[in-house]
């Protein structure tokens, strides 16, 4: 099957080095302690934080470093074909170790001791790239959350076909049997936190591959620090907003109550004559 | 430095009794102090109180529902846990909580008053003791105290909610509508703080043997874990399989079809042979109370959403083979949702119900009806759930006000969901 077209576009009509659209909304799910929902085109995930809280199981508590938990679920609409899978499968197990043994790596955990702090990546599109998504959206949420982070990781995806290397492949080309190479970075330290690859490749090819991932997970980096710095200014304005309406309210209350004072003098005063 | 003698001249303010805008304070009577070895709770309390005063929320209708966070503390009904990063001296204990406190003097008291959530800030300065002391701590609410019980309840039995509302007024609805592409209808709800996604997937499948001219329409809910820890893994499961089996009575009738809220016959391509399955898939995603009766919305938003392809059928030769049928890629027959019905859960707290409780309400209820009810004012369906029992004479009073509430839901919801498809359209 042809993957790239001979004028060089791809089946939904990417260039192959372009990504898909990226969107981003914080505080999503209104109970958790942070939470975010991150799409790439089709694939749509929603992370929600629990923590740092107290550690539920004794067993599991650390003296020197927060515990980090993390748990990955498809929704059954999630894809194509609606299937209902057994919660904890092979698959959904794998890819939440990979997505705590990621944010791990970039959470300061020592800050925390004896505390735990609880990732939920829920699936609600799957259309390749899920694995890069959850890992965007639980960056967001951990940012959202105020969890201190060393720095934002960021995940994209990229692959080979057709003797062309891809940049965030969607489902049809990952199904496609050639390699998918998914790389986690953490961009302002440069330092490489995921690496996964399957199918086989060339080593010079294989770095061209991988380039082109870390630069798209730059470019996710600079997206979601976008997003962030654009929600820290509502933050703000909400908060300006807030302590006019309280000196509003105190100035209010203080009429208020001198307003009751004179009465109750007034009333006194009637009382007495 | 002003800051800390007003926690000091707290502290004296503590040990005697407290009065807050002239109210005694409740729960400090009989002498439930917050104990004295435990400097640090006795001293977020006081810091809590300046609070109050700092930001005016005593002037507030939330007011005992605030103090109830500082009995809560005092009584233990939030569990306090310090975790210091370099030693467990008195000291920094008592400088942590002072600090978070004075975090708390900043943000304001909302984010503690925050029912079942664990209630965190980060350390970072502490101006009235010496040197950096940096550490975490955690509020968790264990439950409602004594005294949040009553107000809910007595705020319930004036008719006048802990968020405002009436007894019978439903919190804002939004809706969006087609949120997930695959599906061929989908919409997402929110209701305060509650929010769910429903999809309807149509697939080709065979009618069943006892209901040859009807199609066939499932019903599975999920709670993500995404809604609340307690969900993880299997822990969702229970509430899942009660929500799918309430959504299917509301909503399915009977075994056989027969009086449900969605009309099955126009699901039916060949009699007996051929119908569209429709799988309805609801996912909790964060929760704050009276999920069915977002999921009835969210179901009927979805619903109105799906376009089912339209089918041509190949005439079969004999009455034995399975017709060839053509499915269009670009027709779509839009889904009749006039008949489907809305639910409305009335919550039964003291004497009185109400609708769209919030989970701090719905902790304290006795039993709730949910009741669906569709366009002409018929019943679709009825479940009742919770312990306690219930007079026949007041589930027929509680079906006539769901009745009524019905037409103003259904009106609400049925604007909502058509800006929604006009929004949708639009972009």
């Amino acid at each position: 099957m042809e993957y790239v077209s001979p004028e060089g576009l791809r089946l939904d009509g990417r260039r192959p080095m372009e990504m898909r659209q990226l969107r981003a909304e914080i505080g999503a799910v209104s109970g958790a302690d942070g939470s975010a929902i991150f799409e790439m085109g089709n694939t749509k995930v929603i992370a929600a934080v629990y923590g740092p809280r107290e550690v539920q199981h004794r067993s599991q508590l650390n003296n020197d470093k927060a515990l980090i938990r993390c748990e990955y679920t498809m929704a059954n609409f999630s894809t194509g074909d609606r299937t209902r899978k057994p919660k904890g499968d092979r698959r959904s197990t794998e890819i939440s170790l990979v997505i705590r043994q990621t944010m791990e790596a970039c959470i300061l955990t020592h800050l925390m001791p004896r505390s735990q702090i609880d990732i939920f990546v829920q699936v609600l599109q799957a259309d390749g790239g899920t694995r890069s998504a959850c890992i965007n959206a639980a960056t967001l949420a951990l940012a959202d959350a105020g969890i201190p982070m060393r720095d934002l990781v960021t995940s994209c995806s990229s692959g080979y076909l057709n003797s062309t290397p891809l940049l965030d492949l969607n489902y049809v080309e990952d199904s496609a049997g050639g390699p998918d190479v998914t790389v986690g970075i953490l961009p302002k330290l440069d330092k490489v936190t995921l690496l996964q690859m399957d199918a086989k490749l060339p080593m010079d090819i294989f770095e061209n591959v991988m380039q082109l991932a870390t630069e798209g997970c730059k470019a996710v980096a600079n997206y979601i620090r976008e997003v962030l710095i654009q929600n820290t200014k509502q933050l703000e304005n909400r908060h300006a907003d807030q302590l006019s309406l309280s000196l509003f309210r105190k100035l209010l209350l203080y009429g208020f109550c001198s307003w009751r004072i004179i009465k109750f003098l007034e009333k006194d005063v009637e009382e007495e004559t | 430095m002003e800051t800390f003698t007003r926690f000091l001249l707290l502290i004296c303010f503590c040990r005697h009794t407290i009065y807050i805008n002239g109210i005694r304070f409740p729960s400090f009577e009989g002498g439930t102090y917050p104990p004295t070895d435990r400097p640090h709770l006795l001293l977020s309390v006081c810091l809590i109180l300046n609070t109050l005063r700092r930001t005016d929320y005593l002037r507030l209708r939330f007011s005992p529902h605030i103090v109830d966070i500082v009995c809560a503390l005092a009584s233990g009904r939030w569990s306090l846990s310090v975790s210091p990063l370099s030693s467990h001296s008195q000291s920094s204990v008592v400088g942590c909580v002072g600090s978070v406190l004075l975090v708390v003097l900043e943000k304001g008291i909302d984010h503690i008053a925050n029912p079942n959530s664990s209630f965190r800030l980060g350390v970072r300065f502490c101006p009235f003791l010496t040197g950096d002391i940096s550490g975490y701590i955690h509020y968790r609410m264990v439950g409602l105290s004594v005294g949040e019980k009553h107000f809910i309840q007595g705020g319930i039995a004036q008719d006048l909610r802990t968020d405002g509302r009436k007894r019978l007024t439903y919190r804002p609805i939004f809706v969006e509508t087609g949120v997930i592409a695959q599906a061929n209808g989908s919409a997402r709800v929110k209701m305060g703080r509650t929010e769910v996604i429903a999809s309807v997937k149509a697939e080709l499948g065979r009618p069943s043997s006892s209901a040859p001219d009807k199609g066939k329409v499932s019903i599975y809910i999920d709670c993500s874990p995404t809604a609340a820890p307690q969900f993880e893994g299997r822990g969702g499961e229970e509430l899942s399989m009660e929500l799918s089996a309430a959504l299917r009575q509301c909503l399915l009738g009977g075994k056989s079809g027969a009086g449900a809220g969605i009309n099955l016959s126009s699901l039916s391509i060949v009699d007996g042979k051929v119908c569209w399955d429709l799988y309805i898939d609801g996912l909790v995603i964060s929760m704050d109370g009276n999920v069915l009766d977002a999921l009835g919305a969210a179901i009927k938003a979805a619903l109105s959403n799906t376009g089912i392809p339209k089918v041509n059928v190949a005439s079969a030769a004999s009455s034995d083979e399975q017709p060839e049928v053509d499915v269009s890629d670009e027709e779509f027959l839009q889904f009749d949702t006039t008949a489907v019905p809305v639910i409305i859960t009335l919550t039964k707290i003291g004497r009185h119900y109400i609708v769209d409780a919030t989970s701090e309400e719905e902790s304290q209820m006795s039993s709730a009806v949910s009741v669906s009810i569709n366009r002409q004012g018929l019943i679709c369906g009825l479940t009742k759930r919770g312990g306690a029992g219930l007079d026949p004479s007041v589930i027929l009073d509680m079906i006539s006000v769901a009745k009524h509430v019905s037409e103003q839901l259904m009106d609400k919801l049925d604007s909502e969901i058509a800006a929604a498809e006009a929004m949708e359209e639009e972009s």
